[in-house]
Protein backbone atom coordinates (compact mmCIF):
# COMPACT_ATOMS: atom_id res chain seq x y z
CA UNK A 1 0.00 0.00 0.00
CA UNK A 2 1.36 3.53 -0.86
CA UNK A 3 0.26 6.91 0.73
CA UNK A 4 1.66 10.30 0.14
CA UNK A 5 3.13 11.96 3.11
CA UNK A 6 3.78 15.65 2.25
CA UNK A 7 4.05 15.24 -1.16
CA UNK A 8 6.45 12.27 -1.30
CA UNK A 9 5.10 8.97 -2.02
CA UNK A 10 5.74 6.19 1.11
CA UNK A 11 5.30 2.24 1.04
CA UNK A 12 3.96 0.85 4.35
CA UNK A 13 3.28 -2.90 4.96
CA UNK A 14 -0.24 -4.50 5.44
CA UNK A 15 0.50 -4.75 9.10
CA UNK A 16 1.13 -1.40 10.12
CA UNK A 17 -1.72 1.00 8.44
CA UNK A 18 -2.65 3.42 11.06
CA UNK A 19 -1.90 6.92 11.33
CA UNK A 20 0.29 6.57 14.25
CA UNK A 21 2.62 3.67 12.20
CA UNK A 22 3.44 6.14 9.70
CA UNK A 23 4.20 8.76 11.95
CA UNK A 24 6.46 6.68 14.31
CA UNK A 25 7.89 4.79 11.34
CA UNK A 26 8.72 8.76 9.58
CA UNK A 27 9.76 10.40 12.58
CA UNK A 28 7.14 13.08 12.77
CA UNK A 29 5.60 12.66 16.48
CA UNK A 30 6.46 16.12 17.59
CA UNK A 31 3.92 17.60 20.02
CA UNK A 32 3.76 20.53 17.82
CA UNK A 33 2.00 18.84 14.88
CA UNK A 34 -1.54 18.36 13.43
CA UNK A 35 -2.23 16.22 10.63
CA UNK A 36 -4.40 15.96 7.44
CA UNK A 37 -5.72 12.75 5.43
CA UNK A 38 -7.44 13.62 2.15
CA UNK A 39 -8.07 17.20 3.29
CA UNK A 40 -9.46 16.35 6.87
CA UNK A 41 -7.64 17.06 9.71
CA UNK A 42 -7.30 13.86 11.98
CA UNK A 43 -7.54 14.86 15.72
CA UNK A 44 -4.23 13.60 17.49
CA UNK A 45 -6.61 11.52 19.54
CA UNK A 46 -7.54 8.90 16.51
CA UNK A 47 -4.28 9.06 15.08
CA UNK A 48 -4.04 5.30 16.71
CA UNK A 49 -7.42 4.10 15.13
CA UNK A 50 -7.13 6.00 12.04
CA UNK A 51 -6.32 3.43 9.22
CA UNK A 52 -4.45 4.63 6.35
CA UNK A 53 -5.84 3.78 2.92
CA UNK A 54 -4.41 2.77 -0.43
CA UNK A 55 -3.52 6.24 -1.76
CA UNK A 56 -4.08 8.51 0.84
CA UNK A 57 -2.96 12.31 0.80
CA UNK A 58 -1.23 12.72 4.63
CA UNK A 59 0.16 16.24 5.60
CA UNK A 60 1.71 17.01 8.38
CA UNK A 61 2.32 20.35 9.00
CA UNK A 62 3.10 22.73 12.22
CA UNK A 63 3.53 26.47 13.31
CA UNK A 64 5.40 29.03 11.52
CA UNK A 65 5.57 32.72 11.02
CA UNK A 66 2.31 34.46 9.77
CA UNK A 67 1.14 37.78 9.22
CA UNK B 1 -10.27 48.87 25.01
CA UNK B 2 -9.95 46.48 22.59
CA UNK B 3 -11.87 42.89 22.91
CA UNK B 4 -11.30 39.97 20.97
CA UNK B 5 -13.69 37.32 22.01
CA UNK B 6 -13.78 37.57 25.71
CA UNK B 7 -10.17 38.63 25.56
CA UNK B 8 -10.16 42.77 27.25
CA UNK B 9 -6.79 43.90 24.91
CA UNK B 10 -5.07 46.99 26.32
CA UNK B 11 -2.73 47.49 23.54
CA UNK B 12 -4.41 48.46 19.95
CA UNK B 13 -1.82 46.96 17.79
CA UNK B 14 -1.83 43.14 16.28
CA UNK B 15 1.70 41.86 14.86
CA UNK B 16 2.51 39.96 12.70
CA UNK B 17 5.22 37.11 12.99
CA UNK B 18 6.66 37.04 9.10
CA UNK B 19 9.45 38.22 7.63
CA UNK B 20 12.01 39.05 10.28
CA UNK B 21 15.60 38.72 9.69
CA UNK B 22 16.08 36.41 12.85
CA UNK B 23 13.78 34.75 15.69
CA UNK B 24 15.72 37.05 17.72
CA UNK B 25 14.59 40.54 16.02
CA UNK B 26 11.34 39.15 16.03
CA UNK B 27 11.38 38.41 19.98
CA UNK B 28 12.82 42.09 20.53
CA UNK B 29 9.97 43.55 17.87
CA UNK B 30 7.22 41.70 19.74
CA UNK B 31 8.02 43.16 22.91
CA UNK B 32 8.77 46.34 21.89
CA UNK B 33 5.41 46.92 20.22
CA UNK B 34 3.85 45.94 23.34
CA UNK B 35 1.12 44.06 20.94
CA UNK B 36 -0.95 41.10 23.21
CA UNK B 37 -1.63 39.29 19.93
CA UNK B 38 0.42 38.13 17.27
CA UNK B 39 -0.74 36.23 14.09
CA UNK B 40 0.96 32.75 13.05
CA UNK B 41 0.24 30.13 10.53
CA UNK B 42 0.72 26.12 9.62
CA UNK B 43 3.73 24.53 7.23
CA UNK B 44 4.41 21.11 6.61
CA UNK B 45 6.67 19.42 9.16
CA UNK B 46 9.68 18.03 7.71
CA UNK B 47 11.67 15.51 10.27
CA UNK B 48 14.80 16.93 10.13
CA UNK B 49 13.56 20.59 10.48
CA UNK B 50 13.86 22.09 13.89
CA UNK B 51 13.33 26.01 12.85
CA UNK B 52 9.27 25.91 13.22
CA UNK B 53 10.28 24.42 16.57
CA UNK B 54 11.98 27.23 17.68
CA UNK B 55 10.06 29.55 16.41
CA UNK B 56 6.79 28.32 18.17
CA UNK B 57 8.67 27.68 21.75
CA UNK B 58 9.55 31.42 21.14
CA UNK B 59 6.22 32.15 20.49
CA UNK B 60 5.19 30.37 23.60
CA UNK B 61 7.79 31.96 26.00
CA UNK B 62 6.07 34.87 25.05
CA UNK B 63 2.79 34.29 26.77
CA UNK B 64 0.46 36.31 24.34
CA UNK B 65 -2.18 35.22 22.01
CA UNK B 66 -2.05 34.27 19.18
CA UNK B 67 -4.19 34.37 15.77
CA UNK B 68 -3.56 31.75 13.41
CA UNK B 69 -4.40 32.81 9.36
CA UNK B 70 -5.81 30.57 6.68
CA UNK B 71 -3.18 32.25 4.63
CA UNK B 72 -3.04 31.38 0.99
CA UNK B 73 -6.13 29.74 0.82
CA UNK B 74 -8.24 30.17 -2.04
CA UNK B 75 -11.93 28.01 -1.78
CA UNK B 76 -14.01 27.52 1.62
CA UNK B 77 -12.81 24.25 1.68
CA UNK B 78 -8.94 24.76 2.31
CA UNK B 79 -10.02 27.94 4.47
CA UNK B 80 -12.11 25.73 6.45
CA UNK B 81 -9.35 22.64 6.79
CA UNK B 82 -6.66 25.26 7.90
CA UNK B 83 -9.41 26.41 10.79
CA UNK B 84 -9.54 23.15 12.02
CA UNK B 85 -5.90 22.64 11.91
CA UNK B 86 -5.29 25.97 13.91
CA UNK B 87 -7.59 25.38 16.56
CA UNK B 88 -5.90 21.68 16.78
CA UNK B 89 -2.35 22.91 16.67
CA UNK B 90 -2.90 26.23 18.61
CA UNK B 91 -5.66 25.68 20.69
CA UNK B 92 -7.43 28.76 20.04
CA UNK B 93 -10.74 29.23 18.50
CA UNK B 94 -9.47 33.06 17.18
CA UNK B 95 -9.14 32.77 13.51
CA UNK B 96 -8.19 35.04 10.89
CA UNK B 97 -10.11 34.23 7.66
CA UNK B 98 -8.28 34.87 4.40
CA UNK B 99 -9.67 33.56 1.20
CA UNK B 100 -7.32 34.59 -1.51
CA UNK B 101 -9.35 35.72 -5.19
CA UNK B 102 -6.81 37.14 -6.64
CA UNK B 103 -3.08 35.83 -6.43
CA UNK B 104 -1.35 39.26 -8.08
CA UNK B 105 -3.46 41.70 -5.62
CA UNK B 106 -4.36 39.34 -2.76
CA UNK B 107 -8.10 40.45 -2.82
CA UNK B 108 -9.74 38.46 -0.71
CA UNK B 109 -12.87 36.75 -2.94
CA UNK B 110 -15.90 37.81 -0.85
CA UNK B 111 -17.92 35.38 -2.04
CA UNK B 112 -16.03 32.68 -0.45
CA UNK B 113 -15.17 34.74 2.53
CA UNK B 114 -18.86 35.14 3.44
CA UNK B 115 -19.46 31.62 3.13
CA UNK B 116 -16.45 29.65 5.15
CA UNK B 117 -17.19 32.21 8.20
CA UNK B 118 -20.38 31.56 7.85
CA UNK B 119 -19.69 27.53 8.62
CA UNK B 120 -16.68 28.56 10.86
CA UNK B 121 -19.04 30.67 13.49
CA UNK B 122 -21.34 27.89 12.82
CA UNK B 123 -18.34 25.20 14.65
CA UNK B 124 -17.60 28.13 17.43
CA UNK B 125 -14.96 29.71 15.69
CA UNK B 126 -14.39 33.53 16.58
CA UNK B 127 -13.76 34.68 13.04
CA UNK B 128 -11.52 37.94 12.02
CA UNK B 129 -12.07 38.27 8.52
CA UNK B 130 -9.35 39.95 5.99
CA UNK B 131 -11.43 42.08 3.91
CA UNK B 132 -11.63 45.01 1.67
CA UNK B 133 -13.70 48.15 3.05
CA UNK B 134 -16.49 47.24 1.01
CA UNK B 135 -19.58 47.92 3.60
CA UNK B 136 -22.15 45.23 2.18
CA UNK B 137 -19.50 42.87 2.23
CA UNK B 138 -18.81 43.83 5.68
CA UNK B 139 -22.53 42.92 6.55
CA UNK B 140 -22.73 40.37 5.04
CA UNK B 141 -20.03 39.22 6.98
CA UNK B 142 -21.64 41.03 10.37
CA UNK B 143 -25.00 38.55 8.88
CA UNK B 144 -22.57 35.11 9.44
CA UNK B 145 -21.48 35.89 12.73
CA UNK B 146 -18.50 37.81 12.73
CA UNK B 147 -17.68 40.44 15.63
CA UNK B 148 -15.20 41.37 14.28
CA UNK B 149 -14.01 43.01 10.62
CA UNK B 150 -10.52 43.50 9.36
CA UNK B 151 -10.78 46.14 6.50
CA UNK B 152 -7.32 46.20 4.18
CA UNK B 153 -6.15 49.64 4.07
CA UNK B 154 -4.67 48.58 0.74
CA UNK B 155 -3.01 45.68 -0.85
CA UNK B 156 -0.62 43.25 1.60
CA UNK B 157 2.33 44.28 2.09
CA UNK B 158 2.41 47.24 -0.04
CA UNK B 159 2.70 49.41 2.59
CA UNK B 160 0.82 52.24 0.58
CA UNK B 161 -1.52 52.91 3.66
CA UNK B 162 -4.82 53.64 3.38
CA UNK B 163 -5.62 53.97 -0.26
CA UNK B 164 -9.73 54.63 0.14
CA UNK B 165 -10.15 57.15 3.30
CA UNK B 166 -14.03 57.74 2.15
CA UNK B 167 -14.88 53.90 2.07
CA UNK B 168 -13.45 53.71 4.94
CA UNK B 169 -14.74 56.08 6.72
CA UNK B 170 -17.82 55.12 5.81
CA UNK B 171 -17.68 51.93 7.46
CA UNK B 172 -16.63 53.75 10.46
CA UNK B 173 -19.65 55.53 10.27
CA UNK B 174 -21.86 52.78 9.24
CA UNK B 175 -20.78 50.10 11.71
CA UNK B 176 -20.38 52.15 14.91
CA UNK B 177 -20.90 48.83 16.92
CA UNK B 178 -18.73 46.70 15.19
CA UNK B 179 -15.18 45.98 15.89
CA UNK B 180 -12.87 47.25 12.92
CA UNK B 181 -9.18 46.39 13.00
CA UNK B 182 -7.22 47.70 9.71
CA UNK B 183 -5.73 44.49 8.52
CA UNK B 184 -3.24 45.04 5.57
CA UNK B 185 -1.43 47.94 3.86
CA UNK B 186 0.04 49.94 6.11
CA UNK B 187 3.63 51.42 6.11
CA UNK B 188 4.49 53.39 8.32
CA UNK B 189 3.48 54.74 11.61
CA UNK B 190 1.19 58.24 10.49
CA UNK B 191 -0.90 55.48 8.71
CA UNK B 192 -1.43 53.46 12.15
CA UNK B 193 -2.24 56.94 13.75
CA UNK B 194 -4.61 57.88 11.18
CA UNK B 195 -6.82 54.94 10.89
CA UNK B 196 -6.81 54.51 15.05
CA UNK B 197 -7.46 58.45 14.57
CA UNK B 198 -10.73 58.14 12.15
CA UNK B 199 -12.29 55.55 15.34
CA UNK B 200 -10.82 52.29 14.09
CA UNK B 201 -10.79 50.13 17.15
CA UNK B 202 -7.01 48.57 15.85
CA UNK B 203 -4.72 47.78 13.37
CA UNK B 204 -3.26 44.30 12.19
CA UNK B 205 0.67 44.94 10.54
CA UNK B 206 3.70 42.81 9.74
CA UNK B 207 5.66 43.70 6.56
CA UNK B 208 5.56 47.49 7.98
CA UNK B 209 7.92 46.63 10.98
CA UNK B 210 9.60 43.55 9.95
CA UNK B 211 10.94 44.79 6.46
CA UNK B 212 12.34 48.81 8.50
CA UNK B 213 15.58 48.97 8.74
CA UNK B 214 15.72 48.66 12.41
CA UNK B 215 12.49 46.18 13.25
CA UNK B 216 12.42 46.94 16.93
CA UNK B 217 12.37 50.73 16.95
CA UNK B 218 9.49 50.59 14.30
CA UNK B 219 7.54 48.04 16.49
CA UNK B 220 8.29 50.63 19.24
CA UNK B 221 7.39 53.87 16.57
CA UNK B 222 4.16 51.79 15.83
CA UNK B 223 2.82 51.26 19.14
CA UNK B 224 3.49 54.82 20.13
CA UNK B 225 1.37 55.84 17.04
CA UNK B 226 -1.75 53.68 18.05
CA UNK B 227 -2.00 55.24 21.21
CA UNK B 228 -1.23 58.98 19.85
CA UNK B 229 -4.45 57.47 17.48
CA UNK B 230 -6.61 56.37 19.42
CA UNK B 231 -5.96 59.27 22.15
CA UNK B 232 -6.60 61.56 19.62
CA UNK B 233 -10.14 59.92 18.40
CA UNK B 234 -11.10 60.54 22.25
CA UNK B 235 -10.11 63.31 22.56
CA UNK B 236 -12.08 64.37 19.15
CA UNK B 237 -10.37 65.84 16.20
CA UNK B 238 -11.51 69.28 15.23
CA UNK B 239 -13.79 69.83 12.61
CA UNK B 240 -11.45 70.99 9.10
CA UNK B 241 -12.58 74.45 7.43
CA UNK B 242 -12.32 75.22 3.82
CA UNK B 243 -10.95 78.64 5.11
CA UNK B 244 -8.42 80.30 7.18
CA UNK B 245 -9.24 81.17 10.95
CA UNK B 246 -7.22 83.31 12.98
CA UNK B 247 -5.78 80.95 16.36
CA UNK B 248 -4.68 84.37 17.73
CA UNK B 249 -7.34 87.04 18.92
CA UNK B 250 -7.79 90.13 17.24
CA UNK B 251 -9.62 92.04 19.88
CA UNK B 252 -7.82 94.97 21.09
CA UNK B 253 -5.20 94.53 18.76
CA UNK B 254 -2.41 97.58 19.31
CA UNK B 255 -3.55 100.81 17.21
CA UNK B 256 -0.32 100.30 14.31
CA UNK B 257 -1.94 97.67 13.26
CA UNK B 258 -3.49 98.67 9.81
CA UNK B 259 -7.61 98.81 10.48
CA UNK B 260 -7.37 98.73 14.49
CA UNK B 261 -9.80 100.94 16.17
CA UNK B 262 -8.83 104.04 18.05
Amino acid sequence: MHVIVNGQAHELDAENTSLFDLLQTLGLNSSWQAVVVDAELIPKSQHVTFELTDGARVEVVTPMQGG
Amino acid sequence: MLTIGDKALTSRLLLGTALFPTLQTMTDAIIASQTQVVTVSIRRQMAQQNQNHFFWETIKSLDLRVLPNTAGCKSVKEAVTTAHVARELFGTHWIKLEVIGDDYTLSPDGVALVEAARMLVGEGFEVLPYTTEDLCLANRLIEAGCRIIMPWAAPIGSGQGPLNLFALRTLRERLKDVTLIVDAGLGKPSHAAQVLEMGFDGVLLNSAVALAQDPVSMAKAFSLAAQAGRLAFEAGVMPVREMASPSTPTLDMPMWHQGAQA
